[in-house]
């Protein structure tokens, strides 16, 4: 079937049938940042941006994405927030195995995009959704605390949130 | 200007994965393999294939049906003889991925199916080792059997004997390794319960003696959710192109030539990322790549063969089921008077490291305690399970899994504290030690203190062994009760490079060229991130240089690609030394004497401290220590765990990089709670890691943590619900079912 769909800011068609996992679909358009883990959405190593939202891709089938927008690592790596969490993850001394990458840097813009400063458990659990152990989860989350701040500078906000 | 001669290179690394790898025309390939345990293959019906896609079995191999390690030998598609279930018989190709796996698993195989196997050996490998007075009678004296007890023991011997030899014939219609052994524990559970029974009643002897029996069963398997083993290959001017994450080139060329008749300076390796990989798939890469290259050769274009998680996990990342009896008799004064250790571990079908395996189970299994009287026997059993793989880095982890247990149980049992216990048995001196293997672990009493006082493990342990018969009645009163406590303390060493592998017949070397533009190049295959920051360090230091005027100089030619796996990590130690040692003979030389190359290479008098023939001295290069000691709490309504605090103290000699050493300690921690239960993470928020710098040479430390946190925490969980604890990993029901078994 054919599905109509925005992928990394391109309207395109799918060409697909209706139960194929969008993992696969993405990866036969060479799109190789959605790499194969688990295949029942645990690892989180095929996470992509579903209109926004970063999800496991070997749980969706593509015959829903109809219309929806999807970002996947190549296209975020354009953006300054891409920028923004990688000078994070470096200044925490975090190197990412290559794997996880997809998994890692698209959870933590959403939840800096959904949470201006995010609680202590927030992240710890946010850390715990990553099944990869080329980086513990005090330094990944000392890293998407970097991250935040660079983020916060770039926008120019202050403690309380508000733009200086 | 940097000279190395650049030729014949045939070795290349890539920071790409090899699936995420295309070429126009490529076709993908998958496994097919046998769908019975035990036959005679007759042969597949490939008639029926759709347009493009191929099939090709033993008959097709352009080379030989073979691959060597060492001395061993086995083959690429099964040519008769079906040794276990999912043995590959042959490789389907074709141009979509997804059809050709369903090809795979869907062709008709013919197979004379018995249930007899051929008769072959059973046992891969064997080993006895007798301690003290030598000979069995004074170890029985010392454990003062009476007769009956003796027939009784000799009885479940002789069962366990056997359940080794049957399980070949037990096991043809079933995939039973882990099984079997967790029957034979029950079994032998019980009957343990009995004897003890016996023993606190009537039949000690000596009523200031205690004989803990207890066996400890290991049968972890490697959870990584990370790129499956596979290749990508293809032939372009006559040369073979191979892109995989394998770790042991050498092997791999030589396996590959012998298979697909390339000669092997015809074929070009690039070694791809290997993400967290340990050594654990060492010679299933080459088989894998083989059979990838096999397909090449036939059908002349380029093939990708990535296997399903489904066969990562069944037929590469099995870990052998290891079961340890421990029996220990215990003097009034704490001191161990007798022990004896009998090893057995199902090896599946085919094991080139068999016995390699049950040597270091063999030095772990008694950790660093001494004890006058001793008789270990290890047997490695063969059987018609897919072949278990090693991880030659962590493999004696399961032998202080039970030893450590074995003593958190015998302080259960007795009013020495696990510490005092630990501080009481340590072989003081090397010299006093009558313990066949010199480890030099001179800070362990150090260690084992260092970690007891940060956690207040003293103290927590008191409270909560003294509470337990009281919170063991409440589980039963209310599930609401409040939450049970259990803590443990466990503690282990780690050899680095262990002088009786089969890798240690070559050399080991490091060449480094110093440029006169004060660029260092270090010729060796590239080093993880942490490694190569540590070496950068050392190097900088020494040489007053940049970090960034470090580089690593990866080109290899097929006559000095290394011979050893690439992560063999414990020759990291090794590597690290001899760097040192060529920036010091560099820093040596006068400024005209640039650009300058030295090699420096492990001197094998060093080797000469272990006695192979014997099995006695020192087995392993250096050795590092380690404590732990986990707390956790049991929620007394849904029974399930939750760790309250890590605390890991550890001797590593001199560090390096702090933040680098604490980090990967963390990170192995991570993965250790991770095997734990299956099917399951296990969380810890409060890991507490302290390391104890010496001047010492610094020690390798990554693998410490998977022979320590095991034992720790089912001993944790033993004392939390007053039942023990006997084998990892656990299910999600494990406590609960154990609780009320009980």
């Amino acid at each position: 079937m054919k599905i109509p769909v925005k992928l990394n800011g391109e309207k395109t068609i799918l060409e697909a049938s209706g139960d194929e996992k969008l993992l696969s679909v993405l990866r036969k358009r060479n799109l190789f940042s959605v790499k194969k883990g688990c295949g029942e959405g645990k690892c989180g190593f095929c996470t992509v941006l579903l209109d926004g939202k970063p999800v496991s891709s070997c749980l969706i089938p593509a015959g829903i994405v109809r219309d929806c927008s999807i970002v996947t690592l190549e296209h975020f790596a354009k953006t300054q927030d891409y920028a923004c969490i990688i000078k994070g993850f470096r200044q925490a001394g975090i190197h990412m195995c290559g794997y996880c990458n997809a998994a890692r840097i698209l959870s933590v813009h959403s939840i800096l995009n959904d949470i201006y400063r995010p609680s202590e458990d927030q992240l710890s659990e946010l850390a715990q959704g990553i099944n990869c152990s080329c980086t513990d989860s005090k330094t990944f989350i000392n890293g998407i605390l970097f991250a935040m701040a660079n983020k916060h500078e770039l926008e120019g906000r202050n403690k309380n949130g508000k733009r200086r | 200007m940097y000279t190395r001669k650049k030729t014949g290179k045939n070795l290349f690394f890539s920071d790409d994965f090899y699936s995420d790898l295309r070429l126009d025309g490529m076709v993908f390939a998958a496994i097919v393999r046998s769908p019975v345990a035990k036959g005679k293959l007759i042969s597949v019906d490939a008639t029926m294939l759709p347009e493009g896609y191929s099939f090709f079995s033993a008959k097709d191999i352009p080379g030989k049906n073979s691959i060597k390690t060492f001395n061993a030998e086995n083959s690429v598609f099964c040519p008769d003889y079906i040794s276990y279930k999912g043995e590959p018989v042959g490789i389907v190709t074709g141009p979509d991925e997804e059809t050709v796996h369903k090809i795979a698993s869907s062709l008709k195989i013919f197979i004379d199916e018995y249930d007899e196997p051929p008769p072959s050996e059973n046992i891969l490998a064997e080993r006895e080792i007798t301690v003290g007075n030598g000979n069995i009678e004074e170890i029985e004296k010392a454990f003062e059997f009476k007769e009956k007890q003796k027939s009784e023991t000799q009885k479940i011997s002789e069962k366990d004997e056997n359940s080794g030899k049957t399980d070949e014939q037990k096991n043809a219609s079933k995939n039973s390794s882990a099984e079997d052994l967790k029957e034979d524990s029950k079994n032998s559970e019980n009957s343990e319960n009995d004897k003890k029974t016996e023993t606190e009643n009537t039949d000690t002897p000596d009523e200031e003696k205690l004989i803990a029996e207890n066996l400890w069963i290991s049968d972890i398997k490697q959870n990584f959710f990370l790129e499956t083993a596979g290749a990508f290959c293809y032939i372009k001017n006559d040369m073979l192109n191979v892109y995989s994450p394998c770790l042991w080139v050498k092997h791999l060329r030589q396996n590959i030539a012998l298979t697909t008749g390339f000669e092997e300076n015809k074929i070009n390796i690039t070694g791809t990322n290997a993400c967290e990989r340990d050594s654990n798939s060492l010679w299933h890469d080459s088989v894998i790549i083989c059979q990838a290259c096999i397909a090449c050769c036939k059908t002349k274009k380029p093939v990708m063969l990535t296997l399903s998680r489904e066969e990562q996990n069944l037929y590469v990342d099995n870990s052998p089921a290891i079961s340890i009896a421990h029996k220990t008799a215990v003097e009034k004064d704490g001191k161990f008077s007798a022990m004896e250790i009998n090893i057995k571990v199902n090896c599946g079908a085919f094991n080139p490291f068999a016995e390699e395996i049950l040597n270091r189970l063999v030095i772990a299994c008694t950790n660093v305690y001494n004890c006058p009287n001793l008789k270990i026997s290890g047997k490695i059993y063969k059987s018609a399970t897919p072949p278990a793989s090693l991880n030659l880095s962590a493999i004696d982890s399961q032998a202080f899994f039970a030893i450590e247990n074995q003593i958190n149980a015998i302080a259960e049992k007795t009013d020495f504290s696990p510490q005092e216990l630990r501080l009481l048995n340590i072989a003081k001196t090397q010299r006093k030690s009558k313990m066949p293997f010199i480890l030099n672990v001179e800070n362990s009493t150090e260690i084992i203190q260092a970690v007891c006082k940060k956690s207040d493990f003293e103290r927590k342990y008191t409270v909560y062994k003294s509470t337990e018969a009281d919170v063991s009645e409440n589980i039963f009163i209310s599930p609401f009760s409040p939450p049970v406590r259990g803590i443990a303390l466990s503690c282990a060493f780690e050899g680095a490079f262990y002088y009786g592998t089969h890798f240690v017949s070559r050399n080991i070397s490091i060449e480094v060229t110093f440029t006169k533009t004060k660029k260092l190049y270090i010729h060796s295959i590239p080093p993880s991130p942490a490694i190569l920051n540590v070496w950068k360090g050392i190097c900088s230091k020494i040489l007053e240089i940049e970090k960034d005027d470090i580089l690593i100089d990866s080109n290899f030619d097929v006559s000095s690609e290394p011979y050893s796996p690439t992560t063999i990590r414990s020759n990291i130690v090794i590597m690290t030394q001899l760097l040192k040692k060529c920036c010091e003979s560099i820093k040596r030389k006068k400024d005209d004497e640039f650009p300058v190359t030295v090699k420096k290479t492990f001197s094998p008098a060093q080797r000469k401290n272990w006695n192979d023939k014997e099995f006695c001295g020192q087995p392993f290069y250096s050795t590092s220590f380690a404590a732990a000691v986990v707390e956790l709490e049991l929620d007394t309504c849904t029974f399930r765990e939750q760790i309250r605090g890590i605390w890991i103290t550890v001797d590593a000699g001199k560090i390096l990089s702090i933040k680098a050493a604490e980090s990967s300690v963390k990170a192995a921690v991570q993965q250790a709670l991770g095997k734990l239960v299956e099917q399951d993470t296990l969380l810890c928020p409060n890991i507490t890691i302290q390391f104890l710098q010496s001047e010492q040479e610094s020690k390798h430390i990554g693998d410490l943590v998977y022979s320590i946190i095991p034992a720790a925490y089912t001993s944790a969980l033993s004392q939390a619900l007053s039942v023990t604890v006997n084998s990892i990993p656990l299910k999600t029901d494990s406590l609960y079912n154990l609780r009320w078994k009980k």
